[in-house]
């Protein structure tokens, strides 16, 4: 076994939402702890270079030179890969993986990782989820229940701060809110609209992960009042947002419990034939290449779900010849994500007399209404919608001279236009896996990842249903000029895959 | 940004000197070394000024002669195009060029404003979109708005950006 500065209470790997949180619980009941991360240290209001940039600092106003999108096609794909937070997200060219079929991977390899990237729209689920495997008979049925999970979503919405508005429905539980910042007058109207016409169909505040009236253990984290800069992938000097950085590292740090270890790329979890577990993890530091063993009697693999399978996999042992855990072979199986592809557009005449000031960090939300009591269409589950409404100055440029330069100076406002997308569960199966290449590895001595995921006929009704759906309730709320897509974007750019096989399967070996 | 200050310190002090001398002797234009995909030399670097002027001009406050428009513009051809678009910029730049030089016996930047005036008038009425000319001229116009209402005046002066703006308000009468 390894020397005592190798040996901990706890290992965590990664750093991002989850690794923050085990980071903060373990660090704070007293547990010396090593969190191990891939990528760089990110230092809350000390490491976010462009956070206070005027958009006129920015040598090509946000976008993204030519040379680096070639370069780097899947995460130039992502909508938040711009110039103001690019330092953020890894590129194509510096982690590869195998596309077996088309995947956009998106990843954020540093302290914090997607943590300070994600969109922080924070839903309850409800019992008509977790229940959704039983009653369908697609999939194992989850092991737990909305009542057992209830605590612990109250537990980590008081510390994050959630703003949201207690709507009192049962596909959606309220939590524990701070105030909601209100919809808009157009928003309002549609929430009307469809209450009016629709059992079931609610248009709601999406609850979201900012301070909008911090309370004492937010200050007591440094955090205070989130100023709606809508700048969040930037990282946030006033932590109105919850990330690793703001949050949850900075307390785990605070209690002198943590050892944080970035560049730290592990390799394997080493198992422990003698006492029957998880006795460490084998590290290649990223920049010396230098292989360390570190040891702890707990583990946390919080490595975000497609890593996490990688390194499960590659942690080979005689106990478990093909991967942690995997006695049944179902490691890397079952990926699921979310389907964004569908988008719906419109425009709305009315509300003239009416604007917005300021910016909001945050839409309307619309909560999963498809086969949530009983199965009603010829897919399964469903899809949950964002929705927003917008005005905004609109500026005639067909002139030029005198002409142009008045019109850009124009304060007239446009029409109200409206948008939505969907987020279309997708239901996990054996032929969406992941598997680690016989042959290709990176240059830390990991195989590299082999990807073979798709939509299938299911996703395919669903995006054709979201937009007859969201149709009707754009004609009935009167709204014109509507005009649906599908991306047909690649599965992935969702930022949303899981794997339902890892925490049934390998949890108990861990502890 | 420093190249972008530099660029501009000696476009100004080339068209200074330039009418001074250009009357008398008129040396090949000088490349501009600024711009590693794009080859662009001093006399069309000034042309694609007056035409961004032309299309935004300083009057009383800057406009795009006063933001650098041009350089801008030629910054995000270089970095931000396709090279097939950059090529097309470029081929529709001469065509400009030539077809100015075909009417008025002279460069964009001899001729006088109204003349300079009459030119872009003709090109932003210009639907042809196969049409090389017209497709530069296009390109520069949208750059130039993009210079403007992105420039540090603009958005201080014109349209003011709130790096912090605080609170939201959901509702407000117009």
């Amino acid at each position: 076994m390894g020397n005592n500065t190798n040996t901990f209470d706890a290992i965590v790997i990664g750093s991002g939402i989850s690794g923050g949180w085990a980071a903060k619980e373990l660090c704070e009941k007293g547990l010396k702890t090593l969190v191990l991360e891939r990528g760089r240290n990110v230092v809350h209001n000390k490491d976010y270079p462009t956070t206070n940039m005027m958009p006129w600092e920015f040598e090509h106003r946000g976008q993204i030179p030519v040379d680096i999108a070639d370069k780097n096609p899947v995460v130039s794909r992502c909508y938040a890969f711009r110039e103001d937070a690019m330092h953020f997200f890894v590129k194509d060219t510096e982690h590869p993986y195998i596309q077996q079929k088309p995947f956009d991977w998106i990843r954020g390899y540093q302290v914090g990782g997607k943590s300070l990237l994600w969109a922080r729209q924070t839903q309850r689920w409800s019992d008509f989820d977790f229940e959704g495997p039983a009653r369908d008979g697609f999939a194992v049925d989850w092991p737990i229940r909305y009542k057992d999970i209830a605590p612990w979503y109250s537990y980590v919405e008081k510390f994050a701060g959630i703003s949201g508005n207690k709507d009192g429905l049962d596909m959606l539980p309220d939590g524990e809110f701070l105030p909601p910042i209100e919809l808009n007058d157009v928003e309002k109207y549609f929430q009307n609209v469809v209450a009016k016409n629709y059992n079931g169909r609610h248009v709601i505040y999406g609850r979201c992960a900012h301070l909008t009236e911090p309370q004492k253990t937010h200050y007591d984290q440094g955090r205070v009042q989130c100023q709606n800069r809508t700048l969040c992938q930037r990282g946030c000097p006033f932590g109105g947002y919850f990330s690793s950085n703001s949050s949850t590292i900075p307390w785990a740090l605070k209690t002198g419990n943590m050892t944080l270890r970035p560049y730290s790329v592990v390799q394997e979890i080493i198992y422990d034939d003698k006492k029957n577990k998880a006795a460490g993890v084998r590290i290649i530091d990223a920049q010396t290449k230098v292989v360390t063993e570190y040891f702890a009697n707990i583990i946390f693999v919080n490595a975000a779900a497609l890593n996490t399978n990688l390194l499960l996999l590659n942690s080979k042992s005689n106990r478990f010849p093909n991967g942690f855990g995997n006695d049944n072979d179902v490691l890397g199986k079952y990926v699921a994500f979310h389907n964004y592809r569908a988008h719906i557009n419109a425009k709305c005449n009315d509300f003239t007399n009416v604007t917005t000031e300021g910016r909001r960090p945050t839409t309307a939300y619309i909560p999963r209404f498809r086969n949530v009591y009983k199965q009603e269409t010829d897919f399964l589950r469903g899809y949950a919608a964002g929705f927003g409404a917008y005005r905004g100055i609109q500026h005639d440029t067909s002139g030029f001279g005198t002409e142009l330069k008045d019109a850009l100076a124009s304060k007239d406002l446009g029409s109200w236009y409206v948008g939505s997308h969907m987020m279309g569960e997708t239901i996990p199966k054996e032929s969406n896996y992941v598997s680690l290449d016989a042959n290709k590895k990176d240059e830390w001595e990991m195989p590299l990842l082999n990807i073979n995921v798709e939509y299938d006929d299911n996703d395919e009704k669903m995006v054709k249903d979201f937009q007859e759906q969201m149709t009707e309730m754009y004609t009935k709320a009167g709204f014109t000029d509507i005009h649906v897509d599908d991306s047909k974007h690649a599965p992935g750019l969702d930022i949303h895959e899981w794997v339902v096989c890892v925490w049934v399967k390998t949890l108990k070996h861990l502890y | 940004m420093n190249i972008n200050r530099r660029s501009a310190i000696r476009y100004f002090i080339i068209v200074g000197a330039g009418a001074v001398l250009l009357p008398t002797c008129k040396p090949s234009p000088k490349k501009i070394s600024a711009y590693n995909n794009i080859s662009i030399d001093e006399d069309q670097q000034a042309m694609l000024a007056a035409i961004a002027e032309t299309i935004i001009p300083d009057t009383n406050t800057p406009g795009a002669k006063g933001i650098s428009a041009h350089l801008f513009a030629l910054q995000m051809l270089n970095d931000c195009y396709e090279q097939k678009d950059r090529n097309r910029f470029l081929t529709g730049m001469q065509q400009f060029n030539k077809d100015v030089k075909d009417k008025y016996k002279k460069s964009f930047v001899e001729c006088s404003p109204d003349e300079q005036k009459i030119i872009v008038a003709a090109m932003n009425s210009q639907k042809d979109a196969k049409d090389d000319a017209a497709y530069f001229y296009n390109i520069l116009k949208g750059l130039t708005v993009q210079a403007y209402t992105s420039s540090k005046y603009y958005l201080t002066n014109v349209q003011e950006y709130k790096l912090v703006p605080g609170r939201f308000k959901s509702s407000v009468p117009v």
